[in-house]
């Protein structure tokens, strides 16, 4: 990869603000010799593994427009002071105290054949410094401390193929501060990019929940059977949760056998895609729960009340269990045919 | 890049994005089967000449419109759902964006409220990743066109497209007429099926 050119800004927390002027954006060509060069570099060769959530920008009033998208058309043309200035304004506008100042990075370089365009936020940390002589240590606090390795720092590129429709975001606060502090979560890629994830969350857990009734309709082993069938009740915990089929089953505790089995059953080119958890498309695609038994029985109950309705014991022979309920029957029917 | 080797390029991707349609089409079908009333649902990628043509085309100042038709051009692929009624079309429309991601949804109607003419909704739709074909060395586009329409929406359309294409020298203006007047009795149409449709399904 190939970068052409980094230019670096001061953003400054000015959300309260009631104008921001140009004066309040400085901004500054990274000289190419120089460390700072070296490192925003590096940052940009492993932005392809390092920024894993896909996102779209959202196109205003169904049209395919988006102002944050135009920014970046332009950034990409006229890669300036100038242009990138608006994108900052923009950011700083949005940016409380609690967030606090950042530097932010533009980089132009190139992937492939692709015009590439990262923009990266540092936020501004408070760090201690230590001034060691011969017989003390001297401790100091400094404050504007900028740190790549910070939960708050964000970054996002953007490829020329994709007409910059499709960006790839860091953004290790996605999950942080759900409900009533819902603007940490959405800051960067939401209020700021104006974008949405890349797959939408019903899809996203569509293809999970499919992979999961697959899985348990196809596998041998008792023990991934329970951990999935476990997942009717306790999928609630994780609703509205950024994850990748891949992430999801260690944010459930779940096994790497069970992880396994689910996953030879998802694409391995979106195994690391990150969507948003839908509870009721899963419950949607996994409603009822199934039980068939040698003997002809077949037991059945809305999935995630399952083990409610039915008291489940071990009969020890045979690997046989008895199931048990107690209900007043409302109706019974013929039916032709039941889908194994 | 010149018009002979565009076409080279768009040829050797053709059969991919042939396979890519149909897998659109059936993908499609899966996530509309059983929740709304559906016609069918078609996928096709564009031939190779209309490709062509299209990627020639030019602006009315006399500029070329696509600088990289390859990537510009968004319906390489393009599909189509047809249903019955008009109140079918938003509840279609409200599933495909729920699975879909989406950059552009229009209603397609005719400038004038007094014109009649072309009636449809459009969605540019990104490509799910997970039905590209894996081939690393063709450039798969990143969205596909989709078109809900009503029967007779779809019945104008296609009838309308085939004359125009058939028809070297443009239409006369009573024949113009004529078109516009057989868009109105389609729409029309749609407009008692729905709300007898609406009346009597809510009756039931």
């Amino acid at each position: 990869m190939e970068i052409e050119k980094i230019i670096g800004f001061i953003s400054p927390a000015m959300k309260d603000a009631e104008k921001i002027e140009d004066k309040d954006i400085v901004g500054e060509d990274i000289n190419q010799n120089s460390k700072l060069f070296k490192m925003l570099s590096d940052i940009f060769n492993r932005s392809t593994n390092e920024c894993d959530i896909p996102i779209k920008f959202v196109p205003i009033k169904g049209k395919q427009e988006n102002p944050i998208r135009d920014e970046i058309i332009n950034i990409d043309k006229t890669f300036s002071v100038t242009a990138c200035s608006i994108l900052v304004k923009i950011l700083s506008s949005l940016t409380d105290h609690k967030t606090k100042d950042g530097l932010v990075f533009f980089i132009k370089g190139n992937q492939g054949k692709n015009s590439k365009i990262m923009i990266a936020r540092f936020p501004a940390e408070t760090g201690i410094t230590i001034n060691p002589t011969a017989d003390k240590v001297n401790f100091d606090v400094i404050d504007d401390v900028f740190l790549k390795n910070s939960r708050k720092y964000k970054a996002a590129y953007y490829l020329s193929k994709e007409q910059f429709w499709i960006g790839y975001a860091i953004d290790k606060q996605v999950n942080e501060g759900r409900g009533k502090v819902k603007e940490i979560s959405d800051y960067w890629i939401k209020q700021f990019l104006q974008s949405e994830m890349k797959i939408t969350s019903q899809r996203g857990t569509a293809i999970l929940a499919k992979a999961v009734r697959a899985t348990l309709e196809t596998t041998e082993e008792q023990d991934i059977k329970n951990e999935l069938v476990t997942l009717s009740t306790t999928i609630k915990n994780v609703n509205n949760k950024t994850v990748s089929f891949e992430s999801f089953f260690a944010e459930m505790n779940l096994s790497d056998e069970t992880k396994n089995e689910v996953l030879q059953k998802i694409d391995k080119g979106i195994q690391k895609t990150k969507f948003k958890i839908d509870e009721e498309e899963f419950r949607t695609n996994c409603n009822y729960l199934v039980d068939i038994l040698d003997n002809g029985a077949i037991v059945i109950a809305p999935a995630k009340e399952f083990n409610d309705i039915w008291l489940k014991s071990y009969v020890a022979e045979d690997d046989e269990y008895k199931y048990s309920t107690t209900g007043k029957p409302i109706k019974s029917k013929y039916q032709t045919r039941v889908v194994r | 890049m010149t018009t002979s080797t565009l076409e080279d390029i768009y040829r050797n991707k053709y059969p991919y994005l042939q396979e890519l349609a149909l897998k659109i089409q059936t993908d499609l079908f899966n996530y509309l089967n059983g929740k709304v009333r559906i016609d069918r649902v078609s996928a096709r990628a564009k031939s190779v000449p209309r490709f062509v043509e299209k990627a020639n085309k030019k602006n009315k100042n006399g500029s070329i419109k696509y600088d990289n038709p390859l990537n510009q051009i968004q319906d390489q692929v393009g599909a189509r759902i047809i249903t019955y009624y008009l109140a079918d079309v938003d509840e279609i429309a409200c599933i495909v964006k729920k699975y879909y991601s989406f950059i552009e949804e229009l209603d397609k109607r005719p400038d004038s409220i007094t014109e009649f003419g072309y009636f449809g909704k459009h969605f540019i739709l990104l490509i799910p990743d997970e039905l590209k074909p894996k081939q690393e060395e063709v450039e798969i586009p990143t969205f596909f066109e989709l078109q809900i329409k009503t029967l007779f929406q779809h019945a104008w359309g296609e009838a309308e497209h085939d004359l125009n294409y058939k028809t070297e020298e443009p239409l006369a203006d009573d024949d113009k007429r004529m078109i516009a007047y057989s868009s109105a009795q389609a729409w029309g149409a749609d407009q008692i099926f729905n709300t007898l449709y609406k009346k009597y399904n809510s009756e039931s």
